[in-house]
C-alpha cells in the first residue's frame, strides 16, 4: 500500500482536485453549520453530481465534504449554543460560555486548530495501525461497549456539579427518555402512545435543537441585549490565544484524540458519544475543574480533538472489514459501490491509490477547513453582537426548519418544540442540561449492550473480559478519584 | 389592555414574522399537482437511512428510470427510516396517486405487519410497478464457532445466532430456517447487520445469515466467517464448493428465505400512468448498462412485470401467515 503515496499524493494535486476539495469543503462547511443538515444529507446530495465522474475526483469531492462537517458543526455551537451535528453537542458546553464572555474568537480559534490537528492525528494512527487494527476492532464486544456507555454516563457526576441531585434527576429525565421507542432485544415497544413515529425513539437531532437552539432562543427573547456580555469593541481578539491554548494543554489533546480514535474504530458506538467521552475526560482528569461548563477553553479542546481524529479511526473498520464505523461512513460505503468500487478488505490490495487519496483528501479537507475559520472568525464572532431581539428569531426559524429538514416530518418539529420549552424550564430551575443530553445519547447503547451481555453470558459476562473488566475500574476510579483527592486535601491541610 | 410600543413591539414582529416564516416552509411542498405525468419532480421513499442495499441500488437505479421516462423528469429520493420501515411505506402509501411518488419495499418482511395487524397499508392494494434484484442468502458460521456442519448444528444443544429484530428479512429468515431444520436457537439481536457481521466475526455468535452481496466480503475476500450452505437453486460462482439449501435436503426454504426488492406506488394510480411507470421500469431494469453495475455489486437482478409483482405479493403474504405463529412466539 505504501508504495502508492506518492502517486495518490499527485492525484490531489493535479489540477481539477484542489478545485474539487475546496468545493466539497465549503458545502460540508455549510451543512454542517446549520442543524439538521450533516454527513449523510451532503452527501445524499453530492452523489448523483458524481455518476460517471472520475473515480479519484469523485472520491476528493465527497471526503472533502465529510471532513469539514465536525468543525462546521462547532461554529454555531460555540456562537448560539446550537449544535450543527450531534457530534459537536459537546462543544456547547464550554464554547457558548466562552462567547457569552466575548471570548468567541479564541473559542473558534482552539476548536480549528484542535480539529485540524485531531484529524492529522487520526489519519497518521489509521495509516500506522492498519496492520494491527484488526484485533482492537475485534477485542470489543457487547460488555465492553457497555463499560464504554457507562464511563460516559458517569461524567454526569463531574458536570453537574451545582447540586448532585437535581443532576441525577436531569440524568434520569435523559434515561427514561431513551427508552421509548421499539427495543429490538426484547421485542417490547416501549412509550409509543400507539404512533409510528415514536417507534425509534426521541431522534437526536431534533431533541439536541429543542434543547439547545430554541431553548436559546426563548432565553435570548425574555433576557435583553447580546450574547456576549462585554461591549463589542471593532476588534476580535483571541483567535492566536486559542490556537496556543491547544499547545499549552498538548498532553490534552493527545490523550483526546486517542480516545476519538479509539472510539471510531469501535464500529457501533457512533460519533455522537465519542465528544462526550472526551468532554469528561478533560473535565475529570484536570486538577481544576470549577471553570468546565462555564467557559473552560479545555472543554472546547477536548471534544473537537476528539470528534476529527474519530474520522482517522472510523476507517480502520471499514478498510478491514468493509463495516462502516459511523454512519457518515455507511453512506460512503453505499457512494463508493455506486462509483464502481468494493469497499472493504479487497480495495488495499485492488486500489490502494484509491485508499490513500481518501486519507489525505481528509487531512487536507480539515486543514484548509480549519485555515478558513481561523479567518473567518472575525466576522462570524460578531454574531454575538447581533441584538437579541433580533437574532432570537433567525434562531428559533433555522431551528425549526432544521429539525424538519432532517427527514421532513412534522413530528421532529413538535420535538423540537417540547424540548425547548423543557430546555428553557431547565435552565430557569438550574438543572443541568448537560446531563440530559448525555443520558439521551449513551441510555439506549447502554440498554442494548447491557441486554446482549445479558443474553449471551449473564451477568459474569460484565466482569470476565479483561477489556470489559478494566474499564469498569477505571469509570469507578474516575468516579472516586475527586473525592479521595480532596479528602487527602483537607487532611493534607489539617496537619501542620 | 397594555399597547405594545417600541422594543417589545420590534420582538413581536420578528416572533411572528418568524413563525410565519416557518409554516409557510413547512407548507411549501403541498405544490398544487397536475394531472399530467410527468409534470414535476418525481419523489422516491427509501424507508431505510442512506447507506446499506436499498438506499445503494435504487441510487444506482434512478439515472436509468429518467433515461426511460418520458420527458427525463427529475427523481429525487427521501429517506424516510423509522418504525421498522412503517414511516417510509406509508409516507408513498398515502402520497397522492399521480404517479410522483413511488417507494421501495422489503419483501416479504414487509408484509409482516400486515399479516400481524399492526399495518396502516395493504400491500395487496399498493401499485406494483416493478423489482430490482432477487437476493440470495448465504448462511455463514463464526470461525471460532464449535459447530462446522448442519448435522453439528441440529445437534447442538444451542446455537447463537446475531440477527437485526425479526421483524427484517433476514432475521424472518433466520427463524423460519432454523424451525424448519430443528436447529435450537437462540438470538442475539442488534441494531444493524454489521454489527451483527461484526459479532460473527469476533465468535460471540455462531451464526448469521445475510445476503450474498452483504456477506461477500467476509466470507470470499477476508474468509473471516465460513460459508455453510446459500438458499437457491444453484451454487454461486464465487463460492463453488458451498452446497445450496435444496442439496442438503431442504429445496422448500429456497422460496421461503429470499429478499426482493419491489418499488410501488399509492393505490388507485391511474391506469395510463401505470403503464408508464412500468415500462419505464421493465426498460431500466434491463438496462444492460445497469445490470453490468448491479453484477459488480454481487447482486442479482431480477426485473419482473405485472402478474409475477401480484403473485409476489400474494405469495408473501400467504408464506407469513403460514409461519405466523412461530414468529409471534419468538416476539413476545
Amino acid at each position: 500500500m505504501y508504495e502508492a503515496a506518492l502517486p495518490a499524493l499527485m492525484v490531489l494535486l493535479a489540477w481539477p482536485a484542489p478545485l474539487y476539495l475546496v468545493l466539497g469543503t465549503l458545502l460540508g462547511l455549510l451543512f454542517g453549520i446549520l442543524p439538521g443538515l450533516g454527513g449523510p444529507q451532503v452527501l445524499a446530495l453530492l452523489l448523483p453530481i458524481t455518476y460517471g465522474m472520475d473515480t479519484n475526483l469523485a472520491i476528493v469531492l465527497l471526503v472533502g465534504a465529510m471532513s469539514s462537517i465536525a468543525f462546521g458543526g462547532s461554529i454555531p455551537a460555540i456562537l448560539i449554543n446550537t449544535p450543527g451535528t450531534p457530534q459537536s453537542a459537546a462543544t456547547c458546553f464550554d464554547g457558548f460560555p466562552l462567547a457569552q464572555q466575548g471570548k468567541a474568537g479564541m473559542a473558534i480559534g482552539a476548536a480549528a486548530t484542535a480539529s485540524c490537528l485531531g484529524a492529522i492525528f487520526g489519519a497518521v494512527i489509521l495509516t500506522i495501525l492498519l496492520p494491527v487494527g484488526r484485533y482492537v476492532v475485534l477485542a470489543f464486544s457487547y460488555p465492553e461497549y457497555f463499560m464504554l456507555a457507562l464511563m460516559g454516563l458517569s461524567v454526569i457526576a463531574v458536570v453537574s456539579k451545582g447540586s448532585l441531585w437535581k443532576g441525577l434527576i436531569a440524568a434520569c429525565l435523559g434515561l427514561i427518555l431513551s427508552t421509548i421507542g421499539y427495543d429490538p432485544v426484547t421485542g417490547s415497544v416501549r412509550y409509543t402512545f400507539g404512533s409510528d413515529y415514536l417507534w425509534d425513539g426521541i431522534r437526536l437531532v431534533p431533541a439536541f435543537i429543542g434543547l439547545f437552539a430554541i431553548g436559546e432562543a426563548i432565553d435570548l427573547f425574555l433576557g435583553r441585549g447580546k450574547i456576549a456580555q462585554s461591549p463589542y469593541t471593532g476588534r476580535i481578539g483571541g483567535i492566536f490565544k486559542g490556537i496556543k491554548a491547544v499547545f499549552h494543554h498538548f498532553g490534552l489533546f493527545i490523550r483526546c484524540s486517542v480516545i476519538g480514535t479509539l472510539v471510531g474504530i469501535i464500529p457501533g458506538v457512533g460519533g455522537a458519544v465519542t465528544n462526550f467521552l472526551a468532554y469528561g475526560h478533560a473535565a475529570q482528569a484536570s486538577k481544576n475543574q470549577e471553570g468546565f461548563g462555564k467557559g473552560d477553553i479545555r472543554g472546547v479542546i477536548a471534544p473537537e480533538a476528539a470528534n476529527d481524529s474519530k474520522d482517522g479511526g472510523a476507517l480502520v473498520p471499514t478498510l478491514l472489514f468493509g463495516i462502516p464505523g459511523s454512519l457518515e461512513m455507511a453512506v460512503f460505503l453505499g457512494a463508493m459501490i455506486v462509483l464502481g468500487l468494493e469497499p472493504g478488505p479487497r480495495m488495499m490490495l485492488d486500489r490502494p491509490e484509491v485508499v490513500l487519496v481518501l486519507i489525505y483528501t481528509l487531512v487536507a479537507g480539515n486543514i484548509l477547513v480549519a485555515i478558513i475559520g481561523i479567518f473567518g472568525a472575525g466576522v462570524l464572532v460578531r454574531l454575538t453582537y447581533v441584538p437579541a431581539a433580533l437574532l432570537a428569531p433567525v434562531i428559533f426559524t433555522l431551528g425549526l426548519m432544521g429539525a424538519y429538514l432532517t427527514h421532513e416530518l412534522l413530528a421532529d418539529v413538535i420535538i423540537a418544540l417540547i424540548f425547548g420549552v423543557l430546555a428553557f424550564a431547565m435552565k430557569r430551575f438550574d438543572f443541568s442540561r448537560i446531563a440530559v443530553v448525555i443520558a439521551l445519547v449513551l441510555g439506549g447503547l447502554a440498554q442494548k449492550t447491557f441486554h446482549q451481555t445479558l443474553l449471551l453470558s449473564g451477568y459474569k459476562g460484565f466482569f470476565i473480559r479483561p477489556i470489559s473488566l478494566g474499564l469498569f475500574i477505571i469509570t469507578i476510579a474516575m468516579i472516586a478519584f475527586p473525592y479521595v483527592r480532596s479528602r487527602l486535601r483537607s487532611r493534607g491541610e489539617k496537619r501542620p | 389592555m397594555a399597547i405594545i410600543t417600541g422594543k417589545k413591539w420590534l420582538k413581536f414582529m420578528c416572533l411572528s414574522l418568524a413563525i410565519i416564516a416557518s409554516i409557510w416552509i413547512l407548507t411549501m411542498s403541498e405544490a398544487t399537482a397536475q394531472s399530467t405525468f410527468p409534470s414535476k419532480t418525481i419523489t422516491y421513499v427509501i424507508p431505510t437511512s442512506p447507506g446499506g442495499g436499498f438506499d445503494t441500488f435504487s441510487r444506482m437505479l434512478i439515472p436509468y428510470l429518467r433515461k426511460y421516462l418520458p420527458g427525463n423528469p427529475n427523481i429525487i429520493i427521501k429517506n424516510a427510516p423509522g418504525g421498522e420501515w412503517k414511516i417510509g411505506i406509508n409516507k408513498m402509501y398515502r402520497a397522492k396517486p399521480d404517479g410522483h411518488t413511488i417507494g421501495i419495499l422489503n419483501m416479504p418482511a414487509n408484509a409482516l405487519p400486515q399479516v400481524l395487524g399492526e399495518a396502516k397499508y395493504d400491500l395487496r392494494k399498493a401499485t406494483w410497478l416493478g423489482n430490482i434484484d432477487d437476493v440470495t442468502y448465504v448462511t455463514a458460521l463464526s470461525l471460532k464457532s464449535k459447530y462446522k456442519t448442519l448435522e453439528e448444528l441440529k445437534n447442538a444443544p444451542m446455537v447463537t445466532s446475531g440477527t437485526v429484530g425479526l421483524a427484517s428479512t433476514a432475521g424472518l429468515g433466520t427463524v423460519l430456517a432454523a424451525e424448519r431444520m430443528g436447529i435450537k436457537m437462540k438470538y442475539i439481536p442488534h441494531s444493524g447487520s454489521t454489527e451483527a457481521i461484526l459479532a460473527g466475526i469476533r465468535g460471540d455468535v455462531d451464526w448469521v445469515q445475510y445476503p450474498f452481496s452483504t456477506l461477500k466480503k467476509s466470507i470470499v475476500d477476508s474468509k473471516d466467517l465460513i460459508p455453510v450452505w446459500v438458499y437457491s437453486k444453484k451454487r454461486i460462482d464465487q463460492i463453488p464448493n458451498v452446497p445450496t439449501i435444496a442439496e442438503l435436503g431442504y429445496p422448500d426454504l429456497v422460496n421461503v428465505v429470499k429478499m426482493l426488492r419491489p418499488v410501488a406506488a399509492p393505490p388507485g394510480l391511474p391506469d395510463d400512468i401505470r403503464r408508464t411507470w412500468q415500462d419505464a421500469f421493465w426498460k431500466a431494469t434491463n438496462d444492460p448498462e445497469f445490470q453490468k453495475k448491479q453484477i459488480a455489486a454481487n447482486a442479482s437482478p431480477l426485473p419482473m412485470k405485472q402478474q409475477e409483482l401480484d403473485d409476489m405479493v400474494e405469495a408473501a403474504i400467504k408464506l407469513l401467515e403460514q409461519y405466523k405463529e412461530v414468529i409471534l412466539k419468538h416476539r413476545k
